[in-house]
């Protein structure tokens, strides 16, 4: 039976072991759907929360701006994230929560989170897991944005967002949805959004990838891995779905 | 909002900007421009050559020259 919070069951199921009893339980969590536009901020930096979302459809993003303006997105989440996760034990966000596309949301109060997790500590294990890995996915940004050339920093970022869309069933072919920006793919890798293009103009005039009207489409994922030296150990996907 | 073109050149080769990007006006342009220009000097002169020249044209939505930008790399060992 297809329900709501099934893809988020994915997900997890992708990290980790999911139980049945652990599926059972997050079945019987409360939740409250809100739509968002894109841009309307799901959380604000600054703000004391007393719930996580976890995004349904749609993709958002975390940012954090200088005091100059400059914006800088730090990550992206796609259905089944749940990108404030860390909100139930530090509930003061320090980032905006976007939507970068207009997606819907499910609103988990803390107080119900925390009560499934008392009566299932196994599930604690698993959502551990699962900030473990976003902690993991800044590392290997972290040595993108220093060390790596425009066009393989840009080729990470479509080669993992690939992986992880995958693990939640949003592939189709080999393309996906991808409705992002100019000025966010460029907030997104640290770059003017001249550098951006001129980024992405490289990997699409060598044959990599395809992108336009909000459509990614990789049209050769060996050499964009290599470019990328996109190596999918640091997500740690359970039963290697990594790939194509 | 206004849309701008960014031609970059590098050496001999001109890449043309046929998308453009739209921007509130001149001044973020060129703030743009020069932005990148650092960006992409930073990337390529690295790669090759004691003698680099990069620029970057900028045309307005009637792809009239708003602004020229020039960057020179020169090594000279001794």
């Amino acid at each position: 039976m297809n329900q709501p919070l099934d893809v988020l069951l994915t997900k997890l199921a992708s990290i980790g072991r999911l139980l049945p009893e652990y599926e059972a339980a997050i079945h019987r969590l409360p939740f409250r759907v809100v739509e968002l536009d894109r841009g309307k901020p799901a959380a604000m930096e600054g703000e004391v929360v007393n719930h996580c979302c976890v995004v349904l459809t749609g993709l958002l993003h975390r940012q954090k701006h200088m005091l100059d303006g400059n914006r800088q997105i730090l990550s992206f989440h796609p259905p089944g994230d749940i990108p404030d996760l860390q909100s139930l034990h530090l509930r003061k966000v320090d980032y905006t929560l976007a939507a970068n596309t207009p997606s819907v949301i499910g609103l988990l109060r803390h107080a119900d989170m925390h009560a499934m997790l008392r009566d299932h500590p196994g599930l604690t294990g698993l959502f551990w897991r699962d900030t473990l890995v976003d902690s993991a996915r800044f590392l290997t940004w972290m040595m993108m944005i220093g060390q790596a050339s425009a066009e393989a920093r840009m080729a990470h970022l479509f080669c993992e967002m690939y992986v992880r869309l995958e693990a939640v069933g949003l592939i189709d072919g080999r393309a996906f949805n991808f409705k992002a920006t100019q000025a966010d793919l460029a907030a997104a890798m640290g770059m003017s959004i001249v550098h951006a293009n001129r980024t992405l103009q490289e990997l699409r005039s060598t044959g990599l990838l395809a992108f336009s009207n909000g459509v990614v489409e990789i049209l050769d994922w060996q050499r964009l891995c290599e470019l990328a030296q996109f190596d999918s150990a640091y997500l740690h996907l359970s039963d290697d779905q990594a790939g194509t | 909002m206004p849309v701008f073109y960014f031609d970059v050149q590098d050496g001999d080769s001109l890449t043309l900007d046929q998308v453009g990007t739209e921007l509130i006006d001149h001044n973020v342009a060129r703030q743009e421009a020069t932005r990148a220009l650092s960006e992409i000097a930073a990337e390529e002169i690295p790669r090759d050559g004691p003698r680099r020249e990069f620029g970057i044209i900028v045309r307005d939505d009637q792809r009239s020259v708003v602004l020229e930008l020039r960057l020179t790399f020169h090594a000279q060992s001794y």
